[in-house]
């Protein structure tokens, strides 16, 4: 018998095959070799399909992935009533998915967009104690709407002297965010928050930028600033006027390298097998397989038997994984890993072949993630 | 008539015994494919027996989703009264669209079609209430699991399949294949083609808004792809590629291109392909279908 | 209220929409009025466009703004012939079926046009160089435009004023539309129909890889691109009316400027704003603006 995984995208992959060899090439988990099918996110009709069909004809044991927290969101209902299997996300930030009820089957290994934006309130009450007028862009729908919301919440918290100006939504995939640009000038913030993602993100920068946005606005905050294919795709055209911070769910270069061994030795591998810098989503994938192994080496310690999913769940709860990103704590009651948050100035670096965020500030998870079952977003 | 008679009860019986025989994946994938077929079968009697080409049918398969989505997931209610509703959504939405449409034909009626089968999924995706563009999910089965619901299913396809084809022998049935044959001798000899027309949209309409309701608890989530073009064209496909010229062809080419979808899908990502082509074979090699292929394949060898 | 720079803003926005989506929709619209194809694929077109001008500009040219000049010409080429491929190869075998059969196989062709993008290029979307980085931005009611859009703008009323010119001045030109309005007289007088019609599509096809290339550095280059810009597209054509030029050009500029006012005015609607307008045109007028009301074809 084997165990099987289920999972999406190519960086993804990336993570999980160096995870597979290395836990393969030692062994297997107590001496089983693991193997993995990959099915592709990309049609949303098609993700409930997949999933059925990869645990009900392909017989996979645990599911690793997502990236659209829509589809996590359906996808969670099918997998807590029928098909009743660990499904470990590694990329979709919903706090809905976590904190609004628990979950038996349901993990989580990444960082949440909860936890994100209450950090950028943080900086930006820290930093910019004279921003008066906020305004924001997202996509539009949840995760757009949501991410506002958690960050204007916080934000008045931490300063209620804030105008929270009307915000702009356009639609997923917009090819030309000229009219947004335009609008957001008009309003004259200070403090612009973005939660556009993925080439959105870089669109935008890129077509900002040479529309003068960011000779008028000083102050840019985007949550998925940190995802390599973001930072490829902007490419030269970082903004110089303005000050540019992006996060996201992992860092390659954080923590750093001569102080944390695991995450140097992981970018190492991943650099030298596939020439690039490592995505958040290789490091969760990559986690999210070791959070299985640790947590079936752990039951079985207990049992002295190979477990069964109810007891590999309960190794899961509680469980501490030495992730690349720091180590990452699963908290029993939500199922949510928790690890260090930061946010870092995007820079031009001749020494890489894409933009990089520099200057990290970093929050420690008792900052900022807020309690289980806890979240300003509406459930 | 007694040899198709024995042809459906043992299609019946063996579709009855198929989650006992062939499990839970196998279950699931037909009882999708039988919904498929029964919206190929509800649009086919605007297409084949009427002669219109709608390419927005999906609004109405979208239309029962949503309606059942809706009930039972943002206001409790449980499936009878859900599926009671989606009928009556169902139907006021073809007639209203139908009203509108019918007086226009061929390419007009088409490009009417889509764009009212547009807006339904511009408002699906802006409108929250509907779950905006991620759609409404944790619908959950009536009957509890999904062997079980799989009955309900089979025996909703199975009752709309016979109303329709009821339907197709009743004197409306011959009225409207006299307005798709030559409308202009049917109005001649006192027909009101576009009340033929018109009553023609509602029936098809209606058993997709069933279909579609009937799909809502099968799948647990609906999203505004429901709504889309591309469905609508999946609709259209499907029928030509079973045969239009049967009643039944479209379910048949519903039943092999499901199948085949979760075959592919498990082997490449590139399935969308393999539609693709088939789409062009058929129409260029065989636009009588399968079904109307084997049929003409059974004549040749009778000789 | 709407501060009036942020609607002359919009306005250049939408006038840059309406520049791409005319290309395109000219092409699918004298394509119908011709040959009585009403061309789905022709997003597909698009989408080849953007693609090949992206492969012009990063691998022949490595992305200098030659590059561009080349890909310009060279990428609108490249869809020409697959256009003539698809003309001769897959339409002209359909001609006599009925209308269903030519709207399935085109749709055919957008499923298979998107997959063998994704196998060829990838399944992610492809970033163009910038063109800003060379042409630089101005100034225009307080806000600042890159030339390149401005460009865009002028690209499409030329084109616009080009194929008019084709259309009513040259021989060519009153043949196509000679074809339009009677295809048996037309042949009769000896001119070759089927010519006629390749060379028709394989216009469209150029005017719509045109648009593609036009509107890569804009938006990038992504499988699933001409999706959103047919349905666009059949709304133009709709309310312009199918097969006239003119009505393309009204119903490209009504479409874009739509598009950009309802993102500042009431952003809810945008989406369902440009179809209601198709619906009640074909409820009013079928024919659409500047449509003529169906000749008898034979």
């Amino acid at each position: 018998m084997t165990g099987k995984f289920g999972t999406y995208g190519d960086m993804a992959k990336k993570g999980l095959e160096i995870a597979l060899e290395e836990i393969n090439a030692a062994g297997g988990i107590l001496g089983r070799e693991v193997q993995y099918v990959i099915r592709d996110e990309a049609e949303r009709e098609q993700v409930l399909t997949n999933i059925r069909d990869m645990v009900e004809r392909d017989k996979v044991e645990f599911l690793v992935g997502i990236d659209s927290s829509g589809d996590s969101l359906k996808i969670a209902p099918v997998i807590e009533d029928e098909l009743h299997v660990p499904f470990i996300v590694t990329h979709a930030a919903t706090p809905k998915l976590t904190e609004c009820k628990k979950r038996k089957y349901v993990f989580r290994v990444s960082m949440y967009e909860e936890p994100i934006d209450l950090a950028a309130a943080k900086l930006v009450a820290e930093r910019y104690p004279d921003a008066k007028r906020i305004a924001n862009i997202g996509p539009d729908y949840a995760y757009g709407y949501d991410s506002w919301k958690a960050f204007s919440t916080y934000l008045k918290k931490f300063k209620p002297d804030v105008e929270l100006l009307e915000p702009v939504y356009p639609k997923l995939g917009t090819p030309d965010f000229g009219s947004y640009i335009d609008q957001l000038i008009a309003m004259e913030p200070d403090v612009v928050f973005s939660s556009l993602w993925g080439g959105d993100a870089a669109t935008f920068i890129k077509q900002a930028v040479y529309k003068g946005f960011f000779k008028k606005v000083k102050v840019y905050l985007n949550a998925m600033l940190g995802a390599t294919d973001t930072l490829k795709a902007i490419g030269s055209d970082v903004p110089k006027e303005a000050e540019v911070w992006g996060s996201g769910r992992y860092w390659f270069e954080y923590p750093p390298h001569d102080v944390y061994t695991p995450n140097k030795l992981f970018v190492e591998k991943f650099k030298k097998r596939y020439g690039e810098y490592p995505a958040y989503v290789a490091a969760t994938s990559y986690t999210a397989l070791y959070a299985i192994k640790h947590a079936i080496e752990k039951a079985y310690l207990l049992k002295g038997a190979w477990p069964t999913t109810e007891e590999i769940i309960s190794a899961l709860e509680g469980l501490t994984v030495p992730a690349p990103m720091g180590p990452v704590y699963i908290r029993p009651e939500d199922h949510q890993g928790v690890y260090e948050v930061f946010w870092g100035k995007l820079t031009l670096d001749p020494a890489y072949p894409h933009p990089v965020l520099k200057d990290l500030v970093i929050f420690g998870p008792g900052e900022v993630f807020p309690p289980p079952l806890t979240t300003v977003v509406e459930c | 008539m007694k040899a198709k008679l024995a042809v459906i009860l043992l299609c019946i019986a063996a579709l009855a015994a198929l989650p006992k025989a062939a499990g839970r994946h196998y279950t699931y994938v037909t009882a999708e494919a039988l919904l498929l077929g029964l919206v190929a079968v509800s649009f086919n009697i605007l297409f084949g027996y009427t002669g219109l080409l709608s390419f927005g049918h999906a609004t109405f398969w979208g239309t029962g989703a949503y309606t059942v989505a809706v009930l039972m997931v943002k206001f409790s209610k449980p499936f009878p009264l859900a599926l009671a509703a989606s009928l009556l959504t169902s139907l006021a939405a073809a007639l209203a669209i139908g009203y509108l449409s019918v007086r226009h034909t061929k390419i007009y009626f088409a490009m009417l079609t889509l764009a009212f089968g547009e807006l339904f999924y511009a408002v699906a995706v802006k409108w929250r209430f509907l779950g905006g563009s991620d759609g409404i999910y944790g619908i959950p089965k009536p009957t509890g699991s999904l062997i079980s619901y799989y009955y309900v299913v089979l025996a909703g396809v199975a009752a709309s399949l016979a109303i329709m084809w009821w339907i197709t022998q009743t004197p409306l049935g011959l009225t409207l294949r006299a307005v798709k044959d030559n409308p202009m001798r049917a109005e001649y000899i006192g027909i009101s083609v576009k009340r033929a027309r018109l009553a023609s949209f509602v029936v098809s309409g209606v058993f997709a808004g069933v279909a579609g309701a009937l799909y809502a608890p099968l799948a647990g989530a609906v999203s505004p792809e429901f709504f889309s073009w591309t469905k609508s064209a999946e609709i259209v496909f499907v029928t030509l590629f079973g045969g239009a010229v049967s009643f039944i062809g479209p379910t048949i080419g519903a039943l092999i291109y499901d199948y085949m979808r979760h075959l592919a899908m498990g082997m490449t990502e590139h399935w969308m392909l393999i539609v693709g082509s088939l789409l062009v074979a058929t129409v260029l090699l065989f636009p009588q279908g399968v079904v109307g292929a084997a049929q003409a394949a059974w004549r040749k060898v009778r000789r | 209220m709407i501060p009036i720079e942020l609607l002359i803003a919009q306005t250049i926005n939408g006038l840059v929409y309406a520049s791409i989506l005319f290309l395109v929709s000219s092409g699918l619209t004298m394509i119908y009025g011709i040959m009585n194809i009403l061309n789905l694929a022709h997003g597909s077109l698009y989408m080849l466009g953007a693609y090949f001008a992206i492969t012009i500009i990063m691998k022949l040219a490595g992305g200098s703004p030659w590059g561009y000049l080349a890909a310009f010409i060279l990428a609108p080429t490249a869809v020409m012939a697959v256009g003539a491929a698809i003309e001769v190869g897959l339409l002209k075998p359909i001609y006599g079926k009925p209308e269903e059969y030519q709207l399935l196989l085109t749709f055919g062709l957008i499923l298979i046009f998107d997959e063998v993008v994704k196998l060829i290029w990838g399944p992610a979307y492809i970033n163009f160089p910038n063109p800003g980085r060379f042409l630089g931005s101005i100034e225009v009611a307080g806000f600042e435009f890159p030339v390149y859009r401005l460009l865009l703008i002028a690209l499409g009323f030329s084109v616009a004023w080009l194929l008019w010119f084709l259309l009513s001045k040259t021989t060519l030109g009153k043949k196509m539309r000679a074809a339009a309005a009677d295809r048996e007289i037309v042949s009769a007088l000896g001119v070759s129909v089927p010519l006629l019609f390749t060379g028709a599509f394989m216009l469209g096809s150029f005017l719509s890889g045109l648009g593609g290339v036009a509107a890569g550095p804009l938006y990038t280059a992504s499988p699933g691109m001409g999706i959103d810009i047919i349905v666009n597209s059949f709304a133009v054509i709709v309310i312009g009316g199918m097969g006239s030029i003119l009505g393309a050009l009204v119903g490209s500029l009504i479409v874009g400027l739509t598009r950009a006012y309802a993102i500042v005015i009431y952003p809810a609607i945008e989406l369902a704003l440009v179809y209601l307008i198709m619906v009640i045109v074909l409820l009013v007028r079928p024919v659409g603006l500047f449509g003529k009301p169906e000749e008898v074809r034979r």
